[in-house]
């Protein structure tokens, strides 16, 4: 959402009370852009079926509702045994990465996701555009069958009302 | 020391709330954990930052995931000077846990050394003992932005006799 803050209209300022001095807007944080009115949802994928044995499972995706930009702030999953996983973008923009000479990506699920009591914070943010998707390969390494439920927790982005 | 990020783009301007600043204060297990900081204080200085964006640094790369006994895994990264590394979180197949250590190469500081167990640091053990989860990731009480040369070095180092699955992954706010 790259829209013009309602209040400072992008300015990143506004006048102080007394007008003789600028501050920092306090409704875009100084950035000029609209933060957005924010409600809480979650995504969910359910791998159905199941994941065989030491299965690769590519090119999974969340489609996001085309009303709202989504923005994932905790990672939680219930799955039947370990799995590897790695999360990109419709962009085509990778959020993990191995090191130097590195030739897969995939990371653990538990340094990775949490759960509904601890879940896993994302700090900063991870937005995701309206009718845009969220993408993942996964791939069992439990060496059985895997039932694995992924949560993206965080709010839907509106704009701001022109009202407020 | 970490040093302090400032989001405000006027010098001066007083402290404002940040955005949605109640989201990390919602998970109450987060608050206070690390020897008497609370890691979220400065998570939420970045938390809705625009400059910044997540990404997850995963040593070793799968391939290499399984470490011999006493078996050393050396890795580098290269990140946008200025990122800053949020939290570490690691798995280990074998209880013995691996000792970390995390360098920004161009300092040369080490930012993360984990000389004992991961496991026995973080699961309980010993060192923190609140965490309830050694799978948590231990975030980070004061933001460390990699200085020019944009490399960080780690270095994992099995303490188990027995061969074993391990894996640490870092969560960097890399700068745009």
């Amino acid at each position: 959402m790259n829209n013009p803050c309602p209040v400072c209209h992008g300015a990143g300022t506004i006048k102080t009370p007394s007008g003789s001095q600028y501050q920092a807007c306090p409704k875009c944080d100084g950035d000029g852009l609209d933060p957005g009115v924010e409600r809480f949802f979650q995504y969910k994928f359910l791998t159905t079926p199941a994941l065989t044995a030491n299965q690769l499972l590519q090119n999974q995706r969340i489609v996001i509702s085309g009303d709202a930009d989504f923005r994932i702030k905790m990672l939680m999953r219930k799955a039947t045994g370990s799995f590897r996983i790695r999360l990109y973008d419709g962009s085509g923009h990778y959020y993990s990465s191995s090191g130097e000479g590195g030739t897969n990506d995939r990371v653990p699920d538990d340094c990775l996701f949490g759960d509904g009591q601890l879940p896993f914070l994302l700090v900063p943010f991870v937005d995701i555009p309206a009718g845009s998707f969220i993408s993942f390969d996964l791939e069992d390494t439990s060496g059985a069958g895997n039932t694995i439920e992924l949560v993206f927790t965080g709010s839907k982005v509106y704009p701001t009302p022109a009202s407020s | 020391m970490g040093l302090p990020i400032q989001l405000h783009k006027i010098p001066g301007a007083p402290e404002l709330a940040m955005r949605n600043p109640t989201y990390l204060d919602a998970v109450a297990i987060y608050r206070g954990r690390f020897a008497g900081h609370s890691p979220t204080d400065a998570l939420r200085r970045l938390a809705s930052s625009r400059e910044y964006h997540w990404r997850a640094l995963v040593c070793p790369d799968v391939t290499r995931q399984t470490v011999p006994s006493m078996g050393t895994v050396e890795d580098q990264f290269t990140v946008t000077p200025g990122s800053i590394i949020t939290a570490i979180s690691g798995s280990s197949s074998q209880a013995a846990g691996f000792t970390l250590q995390v360098t920004d190469a161009g300092s040369g500081q080490k930012i993360a050394q984990i000389p004992v167990s991961w496991l026995a640091g973080f699961g309980g053990a010993n060192g923190s003992s609140k965490f309830p989860n050694r799978s948590l990731p231990v975030y980070f009480p004061d933001l460390w932005p990699i200085s020019d040369k944009g490399l960080v070095l780690v270095s994992l180092v099995h303490a188990a006799a027995a061969a074993n699955s391990l894996a640490v992954c870092i969560q960097i706010a890399e700068k745009h």
